[in-house]
């Protein structure tokens, strides 16, 4: 097989995975030495494909071929699709003249799984090494983990990686019994554990051999299940909190071709994976808890995002003195981030603040309206009842839409 | 008083400094100076510089933090249009106004701070451009060329980006030599020291650059190969495509000539499901438990 159709089987095969984002590398240059490449912490993308997706990272697998059958997956072995393997020295060899005319700022890895798990990921660590210690490649390089794999190549692979990642795949384990019955829920996270293990290794012991610089983070598919997002999100909690992830990606489950019955045949809206990014930044940047977010089951709401929606569920706290006001509930206005809560801040120590400084700083008026004072404006609705508030504010937002 | 004219041509963040320090210690107040640069009209009847008076009797001085130093030279990259205020004369009234104790001049929250603010944003979005679209494109290297850039690439920014381009692509090129060409100026790598050369003072014309910039790239079969097949029919999305990445970049960007036909094609039909069409008739082969694949 050609290498232009293999790229093009083994991309198509790899781009279901979201979680290819670039950033968390330390400093690193070329500058006047051998080899390519460099990072500064900061992703940046290349291109963008029509799906408004960020071209990043030469996303791809090894192989599509795969031994087991997760239903969801186009790469099952009951799949239907054309087959493709790159040798260790197509993958360089892509990666580096990629790299060199600024398309992209380095490697994302995943493979199915052939043989046996540490055979694959042997194979994994062999590009990863290669490129690195051979090429002397300074760029990004993201290594999906086989969780089966022996914790010993686990341990080689955050020699050679920015960042490692191993998928949950699902949100609950019942689900991953049922659609990925190869799988198992225990070594998903036996493998999250030594990963974290090594991380927290390499800060505690500064001599301790570099170990995936840029963390973790899993990729959980959306709507390939029953699963609401009031369990998502407080699994996605407690994920968090036990194996230190960067970042926890949702993925709305795709319908692939020939699909079997287990999974669904139409695709949830892409505004529910939306929804639950950023109810997960609110958890991650705004320290929300899961449970403020859904009190109890059911999804988010697809109407408003989750942070009005929780305002406006708490409107006995509002609204609140722009002057006076903890920065802690500044930045739980809707409509006001935490880059702008830490701008009044800074001004209000300055002066006092007037509504239209908010505008200057970029707040989206309209949100935060209801929910604010400051010396030379009070809001009209702040005695309107939920209902008529939400009614207000959704008039000129229609539903949705948007995204599509 | 008298007003004062300071010509800005070709002038960077340094010349200002030194002027603007002058003026400070001769508390010339920021109505009295007209700052003339090459991207503003200025006031084509203030001909012929002035020569800035000595320092006042209580002279005015300014310490600003790197911070702060490094959003005014920010700043200062903006190319404004001839609607805009001269990018010159607005930092001055910043600095001005800091001196005299007015320290919200440089927060966001303030009219003048908000101006510096949407400036250093736009600034630091064409960076980002610029780190992010421009695409080299590999030159025949033989004996002959042993000087020349092995990697050469066009492109039109914004405002003014060089010198955070040129930081930029040194760490990341290694030992290649390679030429940024750009209608104001070039950088030019020989894969240790870099400079920044100007059209008119430099080696190349505007004709020179644009002679290479239209120079035809036939290996990029394998880049659209891969544009096109890691694109997502089913998540279709030209709103977020086209708002990331601006069409005014596209021109240059081998995967142009692809975007509408995936647009179209992804609309009739093949939005039901995320796989590559091109795969979708081709033979297919399934596996066996024990991994023998099955055609
Ligand atoms: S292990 Fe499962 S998810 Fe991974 S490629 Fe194979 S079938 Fe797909």
């Amino acid at each position: 097989m050609q290498l232009t159709d293999k790229l093009i089987v083994l991309a198509d095969a790899a781009k279901y995975d979201a979680s290819c984002a670039s950033s968390g590398a330390p400093k690193r240059s070329s500058k006047g030495q051998k080899g390519l490449g460099a990072t500064n912490g900061n992703g940046i993308c290349h291109s963008f494909t029509p799906d408004g997706r960020c071209v990043a990272l030469l996303k791809i697998l090894m192989t599509n071929f795969c031994l087991y059958d997760c239903q969801y997956c186009i790469n099952r072995r009951s799949s239907n699709v054309p087959r493709a393997r790159f040798s260790v020295d197509e993958i360089v060899r892509l990666t580096l003249d990629f790299y060199r005319r600024n398309l992209i700022s380095g490697l994302f890895l995943s493979s199915g799984i052939i043989r046996s798990n540490d055979y694959t990921m042997e194979a994994l660590v062999r590009v990863a090494r290669t490129l690195r210690i051979e090429h002397q490649f300074r760029g990004y390089i993201h290594l999906k983990t086989i969780p089966d794999a022996s914790p010993d190549l686990i341990r080689q692979a955050g020699l050679y990686a920015d960042r490692l990642s191993v998928n949950v795949e699902l949100p609950t384990s019942q689900s991953l019994e049922r659609l990925a019955p190869e799988k198992s829920d225990t070594t998903i996270r036996h493998a999250m554990s030594t990963i974290r293990d090594g991380l927290e290794e390499a800060t505690a012991e500064p001599k301790a051999p570099r170990f995936s610089p840029g963390g973790q983070s899993t990729q959980m598919i959306v709507g390939a299940d029953e699963t609401d997002d009031h369990t998502i999100l407080g699994n996605v909690q407690s994920l968090y909190s036990q194996y230190h992830l960067k970042r926890v990606y949702y993925s709305a489950f795709s319908p692939i071709p020939e699909s079997p019955s287990s999974v669904p045949l139409i695709a949830p809206p892409l505004l529910r994976e939306h929804r639950l990014y950023q109810a997960d930044f609110l958890i991650r940047g705004y320290g929300f808890h899961a449970d403020e977010l859904l009190t109890g089951p059911g999804n988010l709401s697809l109407d408003i995002d989750p942070k009005l929606a929780w305002a406006l569920n708490h409107r006995e706290l509002f609204p609140i003195d722009l002057d006076s006001a903890d920065m802690y509930m500044i930045a739980r206005v809707p409509g006001i981030g935490v880059t702008s809560a830490h701008r009044i801040d800074t001004l209000r120590r300055e002066r006092r603040i007037r509504y239209s400084d908010l505008t200057r700083l970029g707040c989206s008026m309209k949100k935060l309206a209801p929910f604010i004072t400051t010396q030379d404006y009070r809001p009209r609705q702040a005695g309107l009842e939920r209902h008529a508030l939400l009614a207000q504010l959704q008039t000129s937002t229609p539903a949705q839409m948007a995204l599509l | 008083m008298t007003m004062y004219t300071l010509h800005m041509t070709r002038a960077n963040f340094t010349c200002w400094r030194d002027d603007a320090r002058r003026l400070l210690a001769a508390r010339v107040p920021p109505g009295n100076v007209l700052w003339q640069s090459e991207d503003s009209a200025g006031d084509l009847f203030a001909s012929g510089g002035t020569d800035l008076p000595p320092p006042a009797e209580a002279p005015l001085a300014l310490r600003l933090s790197r911070h702060e130093l490094r959003r005014l030279e920010c700043a200062s990259h903006y190319w404004h249009t001839h609607h805009q205020e001269c990018r010159w004369a607005l930092l001055y009234r910043v600095v001005w106004r800091l001196a005299m104790g007015e320290g919200e001049a440089l927060l966001a929250g303030d009219s003048d701070g908000a101006i510096i603010e949407q400036r250093v944003k736009a600034v630091s979005h064409e960076v980002h451009h610029i780190h992010a679209f421009l695409r080299f494109h590999p030159q025949p290297v033989d004996d002959e060329h042993q000087h020349a850039p092995e990697f050469i690439a066009w492109f039109e920014p914004r405002h003014d980006v060089l010198e955070a381009a040129a930081q930029h692509f040194i760490d990341r090129m290694g030992q290649h030599r390679w030429l940024i060409m750009t209608p104001g100026g070039a950088i030019i790598c020989d894969g240790r020291q870099w400079h920044i050369e100007r059209p008119e003072t430099g080696a190349f014309t505007v004709k020179d650059y644009q002679a290479l910039a239209e120079m035809e790239d036939d290996a990029e079969d394998l880049w659209l190969a891969y544009y096109a097949s890691t694109f997502n029919p089913a998540r279709l999305n030209e709103k977020t495509m086209v708002r990331s990445m601006p069409s005014r970049f596209w021109q240059h960007m081998p995967e142009r000539v692809l975007i509408t036909g995936l647009i179209s094609h992804a609309r009739h039909g093949a939005q039901r499901l995320g796989q590559d069409s091109r795969l979708a008739t081709r033979r297919g082969r399934t596996i066996a438990s024990n991994g023998k694949s099955r055609h």
